[in-house]
């Protein structure tokens, strides 16, 4: 009992001597930069603040200061691996890629199991990739996707990058095993491409003309069929289908504004037409 | 009534002293305790997950019914997920809950929390299934026999109703709530009340992030979101998307932290949409109406990266009649964080807006901003900065009993128009920076957001802590409706006594010309000059003075200072004591903190019916012919100086600082130059 009132007491003292309830009060990038800046002026100098501060200036695009703040992060501990991940990652963005390349198998080297090795295995492997070494990027694609919780894009990557390297047949292996360990959409839909273009058109097409039947805006199934159309030689076929894709990406897009998407989709759809030209008129 | 909101505002005191009473307890029980929940998780028509806490391992049950006295169905043995805290010691392996890394521990500083999930915990997640839908159940969970929760009349749920079928829902938005502290307890007892008066129950609960101050660790989502709202998480579902608060312990990429341990959400598109394959990003259908749920934190928000791919194929399969989206940055704000300068709220704006309006969404729900901001019907805003030219559809105020609802047509079609609604005033600290010009209605007020979805007709309302409505719109979608844009859209009052923190700029300004905006209260006509920074493109002010010094002020401010920062350079070829005026009275009483070239220091004056005083003098070892950032925090009797970034010393003062003007110094024969003039206003 007497002891159930001493805590309540110093629960009530807490309570009171708590700070107010608005110094929860979060703020923009440069504004906890200030925060930061000013923990750190006051002695509190640890590589996790250095590297918040340098995530936050990486938020901004301010890439110097970010790397100066991770630099000095390492300096206090050497193989700190937030200050080094987020080195690398600075660097990869600034296409420094012997520095990212340093960073990366800094990270790789201090890592103390394959999930913390992983992150650093996919900065390697975009660097090969932006390299255009494709072997070695494949390698360390491989490597990061050891990991107990790869990420969708890794998977999405490591096909985009064998499919560079001229092996649509790898790509699309590659997409079979991650759709075992991921049942993401984009991964079967990226799988569906890897089909086409590996000449396996029979099961394409099942899919493609389910997922027609299934969609509202059906667009990006009408590129694939036109695809695998060309894939199977019907020029006219694909070209109908790039029309009415066309068709509709005109209708869902406003004029003046920038929509990636779309804008991607409608190119897709010109590039078809362009190569799969309107037969000759009969004589 | 004042009695109870006086009860009220200190009712977290007891509440937080038996929080930290409770670790206490938690050490020294062996017992098994329900300590979380039981909550509500992953509704669907047919199923719901329900999901508790304990120290100590049971043997758990759920037992749900018709009535309470009739809880005739039991769920156990492998419906039932179970995962524990990393120090349980178990011969079959478990998933782990969320222990941090034993290197961050080491690191840690002693005055953050420990993230990791309590010792001793058993966290259990039972699968109801074969529900029918659209029915209300109750439920208790068990250890054996024993009831540990529920089995009463305050602890039933309603499956969701069929997809596709009429939506008929009361929906509860809130964002940035996890404080814990009286506010947040405001907001939800507004809801509670709000929703007895208009006697309509909620469906579901969708939280825009920040739900756990500071640091999302597993103890703050027990007392600042799961301890704070348990009477409605018993009942309906809480949605979520993670803010960059939970972000400190949870990482997207990896699924991983205790805000993945608190929640179960759809990865393989088990309530509806298409599969996403993580618990980052997901949608659900509930009756007519499709949900997303973006991270807009810590994934790639690329165009080309797979959240927008999955958002792309996703739109294409939706069926409902209406679209809602939600994450935690916002893509329009101008409250606590600014939409045209942040990286983050960019990229949703440019990247993902274009592909949710181009597949007719009707509401985007944000939070990250504390304040509640609401914008016109609006299509195409995706340009930085943000204007209103060419993408207000309707201006008015989308009142039923105003200007009347906004008109789509029925069904989701593109680019009809969308409301954007930061709902960032759950419980944090709010603040103002400036006027987004897409707004309709920006208030400064704790609160929450009341969606009501009744066939073709969407109600947005939004309530204060002290269940006051403040602002209401309506939806309405029928027919076929045509879509013009408003050539002179209604503009939003920049009214600036309203702004808490803001930044001065002079893009707006003539290179050469004195600024509008700007007087000089001492010092020659045009001691005030806008002229080119060295990029020959951004604009900064230029203050020199001849043989008497300048003091240029700022007309729009008089008032309490909580910051007052500029980058100050003085000009190598004429060296001068420089720098900022403040708590200025009349041209006899006012203070200055100036960098003086001469004597490598800073110094703090005060002026007293014109009678100068120095207060301190700080010698200072940097070059001030380049530019110095001069950050000052001005608190009741002292002024926290910072300068770059680093050096940093306080000046105690006699008496409090007034309110006052501010405004630039540069003494006799000087010249200086001004960029990034930041202002926090203070409080009486």
């Amino acid at each position: 009992m007497r002891e159930q009132y001493i805590r309540i007491t110093i629960g009530l003292l807490v309570a009171l001597l708590w700070p107010s309830p608005t110094t929860w009060a979060h703020h923009s990038p440069s504004e906890v930069i200030e925060a930061l800046s000013d923990r750190i002026a006051k002695g509190e100098r640890t590589p996790k603040i250095l590297v918040r501060r340098g995530d936050e200036y990486r938020a901004l695009g301010k890439n110097e200061p970010a790397i100066a703040d991770y630099l000095a992060a390492l300096k206090i501990e050497k193989n700190h691996p937030p200050a080094v991940y987020g080195l690398a990652n600075t660097h990869l963005a600034q296409q420094n890629f012997t520095e990212a390349m340093l960073a990366a198998n800094q990270g790789i080297r201090v890592a103390k199991n394959p999930d913390e090795a992983a992150p650093f295995h996919a900065i390697a492997a975009r660097i090969y990739d932006k390299q255009g070494k494709g072997e070695s990027a494949s390698a360390a694609w491989k490597k990061a996707l050891t990991s107990s919780r790869p990420q969708v894009d890794w998977f999405l990557q490591e096909a985009r990058s064998l499919q560079r390297q001229g092996a649509p047949q790898k790509a699309r292996q590659a997409l079979e095993q991650a759709m075992t360990k991921n049942p993401s959409i984009v991964l079967r839909r990226a799988w569906l491409e890897a089909l086409v273009q590996s000449g396996d058109t029979d099961t394409a097409a099942k899919h493609i003309e389910a997922g027609l039947a299934r969609s509202r805006w059906k667009s990006s199934w009408l590129l694939l069929r036109a695809k695998l159309n060309l894939a199977q030689h019907q020029p006219e076929a694909a070209r109908r289908d790039a029309q009415a894709a066309l068709q509709e990406i005109n209708s869902r897009q406003r004029p003046n504004t920038e929509n990636h998407y779309l804008a991607a989709a409608r190119e897709q759809s010109l590039a078809i037409l362009k190569h799969s030209p309107l037969p000759e008129p009969r004589p | 009534m004042f009695l109870t909101r006086k009860i009220r505002q200190w009712a977290w005191l007891p509440v937080l002293a038996g929080l930290v009473s409770l670790p206490l307890d938690f050490e020294t029980s062996n017992a098994a305790e329900l300590y979380r929940g039981p909550y509500l998780q992953l509704a669907t028509p047919q199923s719901m997950v329900v999901v508790w806490r304990t120290f100590g391992k049971t043997n758990p049950s759920v037992r749900i019914g018709n009535s309470p006295e009739a809880l005739d169905r039991t769920i156990s043995g492998d419906p039932i997920t179970l995962q524990v805290s990393a120090d349980v010691k178990t011969t079959e392996k478990l998933p782990l809950l969320y222990k941090e890394p034993a290197a961050d521990t080491e690191k840690r500083d002693a005055r953050d929390d420990d993230p990791s999930t309590v010792a001793n915990t058993y966290q259990y997640e039972a699968l109801v299934a074969g529900l029918k839908p659209a029915t209300r159940y109750y439920y208790a969970v068990y250890d054996g026999e024993q009831q540990l929760a529920g089995g009463d009349k305050q602890h039933y749920f309603v499956t969701s109703p069929p997809a596709g079928s009429d939506a008929k829902m009361r929906i509860w938005v809130v964002g940035d709530s996890g404080t814990g502290d009286h506010i947040q307890r405001d907001v939800h007892l507004a809801m509670q009340e709000f929703t007895q008066e208009t006697k309509r129950d909620l469906d579901l609960y969708l939280h825009v992030g920040d739900m756990a101050y500071g640091d999302g660790t597993d103890q703050q989502f027990q007392h600042h979101f799961f301890d704070m709202y348990q009477p409605t998480l018993r009942n309906v579902v809480c949605w979520p998307t993670m803010g960059n608060h939970e972000g400190h312990t949870s990482r997207g990429i990896s699924g991983f932290g205790p805000y993945y341990d608190a929640y179960v959400v759809p990865t393989a598109a088990e309530a509806g949409g298409l599969p996403s394959g993580t618990e980052a990003y997901y949608s659900f259908d509930i009756a007519d109406v499709h949900f997303i749920c973006l991270d807009s934190h810590d994934l790639d928000r690329s165009p080309d990266g797979a959240m927008a791919k999955w958002l792309v194929a996703d739109l294409e399969e939706a069926q409902g009649d209406w679209l809602i989206a939600f994450w935690h940055h916002p893509p329009y704000t101008k409250g606590s964080h600014d939409s045209d300068r942040e990286g983050q709220l960019i990229e949703m704006r440019s990247h993902f807006m274009p592909i949710l309006e181009a597949a007719g969404v009707d509401i985007v729900l944000t939070g990250h901003s504390h304040i509640y901001e609401r914008s016109m019907l609006i299509d195409g805003a995706y340009a930085t900065p943000t204007t209103a030219e060419g993408v207000i559809l309707d201006d008015g105020d989308g009142h039923p009993e105003g200007d009347g609802a906004y008109r789509k047509s029925a069904g989701l079609n593109p680019h009809e128009g969308t409301v954007a609604i930061v709902s960032g005033h759950g419980g944090a600290g709010l603040s103002r920076r400036g006027t987004m010009p897409i707004m309709r209605e920006i208030i400064i007020e704790h609160g929450s957001v009341i969606l009501d979805i009744d066939g073709e007709t969407l109600t947005s309302t939004m309530i204060n802590k002290n269940n006051v409505e403040r602002d209401l719109f309506s939806i309405v979608k029928r027919g076929k409706v045509n879509i013009t844009r408003v050539e002179k859209p209604w503009k939003p009052v920049h009214d600036f006594s309203k702004l808490t923190r803001f930044m001065l700029t002079w893009h707006e300004e003539t290179f050469g010309q004195p600024p509008s905006k700007w007087t000089v209260a001492a010092g020659a006509p045009k001691a005030m000059l806008i002229e080119p920074q060295a990029d020959g493109k951004a604009k900064q002010a230029v203050v020199s003075a001849t043989d008497t010094a300048s003091v240029v002020l700022f007309n729009e401010y008089n008032d309490h200072l909580k910051t007052y920062a500029a980058n100050v350079e003085i000009t190598a070829e004429k060296p001068a004591p420089a720098g900022l005026v403040f708590a200025y009275q009349d041209a006899q009483n006012y203070y200055t903190y100036r960098l003086n070239p001469e004597t490598k220091s800073g110094e703090m004056l005060r002026t007293v019916d014109g009678n100068e005083t120095v207060l301190t003098t700080k010698t200072i070892d940097l070059d001030f012919t380049k530019p110095v950032k001069v950050v000052m925090k001005l608190r009741r009797k002292r002024i926290e100086v910072q300068l770059q970034d680093d050096l940093e010393y306080t000046v105690n003062l006699t008496d409090r600082l007034p309110p006052g003007k501010i405004g630039l110094y540069v003494d006799a024969g000087g010249k200086a130059k001004y960029s990034i003039v930041y202002i926090e206003r203070g409080s009486p």
